[in-house]
């Protein structure tokens, strides 16, 4: 309908028929109209149609309309609306800009939540790790570093240390398809890194895989060529390292070791060169017996000590890749009976999940589902009306 | 004169002789708004009464943020729609006797009847409710530029009709 060269649509020639238009366009449209027969010509038709229609005329209202509506109207009371309704329009009157102001700020106060809430989180999770801030280099680390010697050619003296002192940590979790080899290969890896199991436990559960848990003790130079040898022996699930240093404390104990010894050796010379009496004499020895004991807990600390930061610590769990056996032992009441109850199991801990999460999470979704309802509900409701539109 | 507003307000407070007169200046403006979109005289009558005594119901929740009239037209459009729902669950209706008109009014009857319903619709509401294009949008609950759209086409389609029939 619209000519390319027009300088106007046919929607706003329409308009300014219609009285639509504001006034500054109005003027274009009419000086526009004055020059283009062609705009006249379809301005022409619209006033046509405009003029055609009225011709559809519609008979009067009966007079029960007027009848039922003052009817309506009598019975209706004289008093204005109660107040209570008035608070409430004026409250909702107000809504539209008090709702945009409290969604503006819903809306922070749920990004500054989450944000902190993450934070926590993060934080929570790497304190529950275990893992603090990274050493610079935990591999710098590897060996202590004595004034009298290294970890390897250690003497039982030892002074102050030269460099620090780390006690080294490690987990590893692995899972593996060769269960049946594994025991023998971590041997092999232990004994040619100067290593050995502190501790090993192997469980064959049924209905699922079994699983080798063990702390393996590494010289602490050798800890990572050995998880690197371990690491091949399966699929790593989890791996986390830790360097705790131990240099001050280890400081700390040797003077107060070595006070204890010079109290000792006082105490010695104390009971060889003076004579008393007898009472003093037994008090004495009491008190070196005491001072003893402390120099003998203060050693066993040391070498505790000495031997974190010489051997680092893996704690390994190897879990076996579970393939389902078929099982043909067990009457069919049994299992049946076993079915059942892992049954209820199921259904009560899927009960007490739901239960703990409404209960530990319930009040806050509940608090932010109030909040963003109704800016919820405005946002939907626009989207459905341009939707319909 | 006292605008449609003060009169609704006034009626809020109390004041019968304000709707009377509200009355009588949208009674049949809002009659032939539902004997052009219904086929059922009595039924018309019906939704016109029912127009009116909701806004005596709901006087208490109005609020004075559009004019009276499109207020008026939004009761009744939503009534309309209404109707129609229902009488389309209701299946066909027999026909109506339908008084005898001029030709003119025929021709134009059976000319809107022809057009695209929501063009129609938009078209009825411009030409004899006599609302702006914004007063229709907000009623239809469409953008402005499709009111304008669609009005034109509508028109445009009836401007055709018209020229053949001359």
């Amino acid at each position: 309908m619209q000519p390319v060269n027009h300088p106007l649509a046919a929607e706003e020639l329409m308009a300014y028929l219609d009285g639509e238009l504001p006034a500054a366009q109005a003027v274009d449209v009419s000086d526009h109209l004055r020059q283009c027969a062609e705009c006249r010509e379809l301005a022409d038709g619209l006033r046509s149609v405009s003029q055609a229609l009225p011709a559809w005329e519609v008979e009067g209202s009966g007079e029960r309309v007027a009848r039922g509506v003052m009817d309506a109207l009598r019975v209706r009371p004289r008093t204005p609306p109660p107040a209570a309704l008035q608070v409430r329009r004026k409250w909702f009157g107000l809504s539209r800009w008090a709702w945009g102001l409290a969604s503006a700020l819903a809306l922070l106060l749920v990004v500054v939540s989450l944000n902190r809430y993450g934070t926590q989180r993060a934080m929570l999770a790497e304190r529950a790790s275990g893992l603090g801030p990274p050493p610079e280099d935990l591999a710098a680390y590897g060996g202590r570093q004595f004034a009298g010697g290294t970890v390897g050619g250690r003497t039982d003296a030892p002074s102050a240390p030269a460099g620090p002192m780390i006690a080294r940590t490690a987990s590893l979790q692995l899972t593996t398809r060769d269960f049946d080899h594994i025991r023998a290969r971590l041997d092999d890896i232990l004994q040619r890194h100067q290593g050995y199991f502190g501790e090993l436990n192997i469980a064959t559960p049924t209905g699922a895989g079994r699983m080798l848990s063990g702390r393996l003790q590494v010289p602490a130079g050798q800890l990572d060529a050995a998880m690197s040898e371990i690491r091949p022996l399966g699929h790593v699930d989890s791996e986390s390292q830790n360097g705790e240093e131990v240099t001050a404390a280890f400081t700390d104990l040797e003077a107060r070791l070595d006070n204890s010894r010079h109290t000792e050796q006082r105490m010695v010379d104390l009971l060889r060169e003076r004579t008393g009496k007898l009472s003093d004499v037994l008090e004495a020895e009491r008190e070196l017996g005491r001072v003893r004991g402390e120099i003998e807990q203060m050693e066993a600390q040391r070498k505790g000590l000495l031997k974190r930061v010489d051997y680092a610590t893996l704690s390994l769990t190897v879990n076996e890749e579970y393939k389902a056996q078929l099982h043909t032992d067990g009457s069919a009441s049994t299992q049946f009976r076993n079915a059942a109850v892992d049954g209820l199991r199921a259904a009560e801990g899927s009960v007490m999940g739901v239960g703990l999460f409404l209960l530990s999470d319930g009040p806050v979704l509940l608090l932010w589902a109030a909040v963003l309802f109704f800016p919820a509900r405005f946002a939907w409701r626009r989207w459905h009306a341009r939707r319909r539109g | 004169m006292v605008t449609d507003e003060t009169l609704i307000l006034e009626f809020q407070r109390g004041s019968r002789d304000a709707f009377e007169e509200l009355f009588a200046r949208y009674r049949e403006p809002v009659h032939g708004f539902f004997r052009r979109r219904l086929p059922d005289r009595q039924r018309a009558e019906d939704l016109t009464q029912e127009t009116f005594l909701a806004v005596i119901r709901a006087t208490a929740r109005y609020e004075p943020r559009s004019p009276v009239r499109t207020y008026l037209f939004g009761i009744a459009f939503k009534l309309v729609a209404a109707e129609r729902r229902s009488l389309a669950r209701q299946g066909p209706a027999p026909p109506q006797i339908e008084t005898p008109a001029p030709e003119a009014a025929l021709w134009v009857r059976e000319a809107i009847g022809r057009l695209d319903p929501s063009e129609r619709e938009i078209l009825m509401l411009r030409e004899y409710e006599q609302l702006s294009y914004a007063e229709i949008a907000g009623i239809l609950r469409m953008p402005l530029n499709t009111v304008r759209t669609r009005l034109l086409r509508a028109r445009l389609a009836l401007k055709e009709q018209l020229h053949a029939t001359r």
